[in-house]
């Protein structure tokens, strides 16, 4: 327990650093360091999203960023697609698990060193709206919201990502809100903040129904989180954060090459 | 009142976690269990409370009409999503 709880401190403290959730370094430190089963550190890796995410959403709410409406819109896909992942865990093979979840691990990297660029138009409010936006009070003073059906049905695959992994899914959600939707990036990434605590609730929800979640695992986890996002927050604001990111790249890179190998050597 | 929610519901379940991981120490194994069961859905009601507070502010706020729809639909499905995994 106490091996899991300074695993845990110290993956707080460098997913904070880095504005990650945490979920994408603590799955693979759990089944490569200690060894335990993908689909308990991805549901013990879920909860540790839930309260990450309460966190962060404590931080957007004073922002005024967050678009509530498009947040729920989405998470209407969002919810369906962490249950059909859930499910999904429990019939396709680990091997593929280990495979794609160094594949996302590999991607989420490569984002996070090429930095995030804004991909919605300046200014969109006058160009016309989508009605289905309109109806649904999607659209804001500031933009309008593109593709909501489009962006309905990717937000499934969003929320599948997110439970069977367990990730927050910001990796899907940013891009499929700020490219195809056209809401800007600053807007996109609080609104991510405030669906991921839902879509992680409903993974977290249904593998502890199933049994697959080891509360003697769960407990110190989500402690050494919240303490290692407080202390990096109040301590190690001086490291600089490009340092961090880089250390992280490559350490990350070995860990996605060991989690593909993990799913070869499972086949 | 959304900041409130999400500041007691971290809180409170960060402090049971901590209370069973120094009970577990002593051996308690039944009330270490309850406290951890208990700390795990204050963590897991907040967001869905949360969600629940966005859309009783909406329904009270006349120009959130849809907004409330689609928070009833997300409640609703989450709903069936932990009815499903009790049923399998």
């Amino acid at each position: 327990m106490l091996l899991v709880l300074a695993i845990s401190l110290g993956t707080g403290a460098l997913a904070s650093l880095m504005g990650l959730g945490g979920g994408i370094i603590l799955v693979p430190v759990f089944t490569l360091l200690l060894g335990i089963p993908f689909p308990v550190a991805a549901a013990t890796s879920i909860v540790a999203v839930v309260a990450a995410s309460n966190g962060a959403a404590l931080k957007f709410h004073k922002s005024g960023l967050t678009n509530v409406s498009l947040g729920l819109w989405l998470e209407i896909g969002t919810v369906v697609g962490a249950v059909l992942g859930v499910l999904a865990v429990g019939v396709i093979s680990p091997s593929f698990l280990y495979f794609f979840f160094g594949a996302t691990l590999i991607l989420a990297t490569l984002t996070m060193l090429k930095g995030r660029q804004d991909l919605s138009r300046e200014d969109n409010s006058k160009t016309p709206s989508y009605p289905l936006s309109a109806a649904l009070g999607l659209n804001t003073e500031d933009y309008k919201v593109r593709r909501p059906v489009l962006g309905l049905f990717l937000s499934v695959f969003a929320g599948a990502l997110s439970s069977m992994l367990g990730v927050g899914g910001g990796i899907v959600k940013l891009p499929l809100m700020n490219a195809v939707m056209q809401v800007p990036l600053r807007c996109a990434v609080a609104t991510s903040s405030f669906m991921i605590g839902i879509t992680a609730t409903t993974g977290a929800f249904m593998y502890y129904l199933q049994g697959k979640l080891d509360l003697a695992l769960v407990a110190p986890t989500v402690v050494g989180v919240l303490a290692g996002a407080y202390f990096s927050s109040q301590f190690l604001t001086k490291i600089p954060v490009s340092l961090i990111k880089r250390a992280f790249a490559l350490i990350a890179f070995v860990a996605a090459i060991r989690m593909i190998v993990r799913g070869v050597e499972m086949l | 009142m959304t900041v409130a929610i999400l500041r007691i519901g971290n809180s409170l379940s960060l402090l049971l976690f901590i209370l069973a991981i120094i009970l577990s120490a002593v051996g308690e194994v039944e009330i270490v269990l309850g406290l951890m069961k208990f700390g795990l859905f204050t963590l897991l009601f907040t967001p869905v409370c949360r969600l629940v507070f966005v859309g009783w502010e909406s329904l009270k706020g006349g120009e959130f009409r849809a907004r409330k729809w689609m928070a009833l639909v997300v409640i609703m499905l989450l709903v069936l999503s932990i009815l499903l995994g009790i049923r399998h």
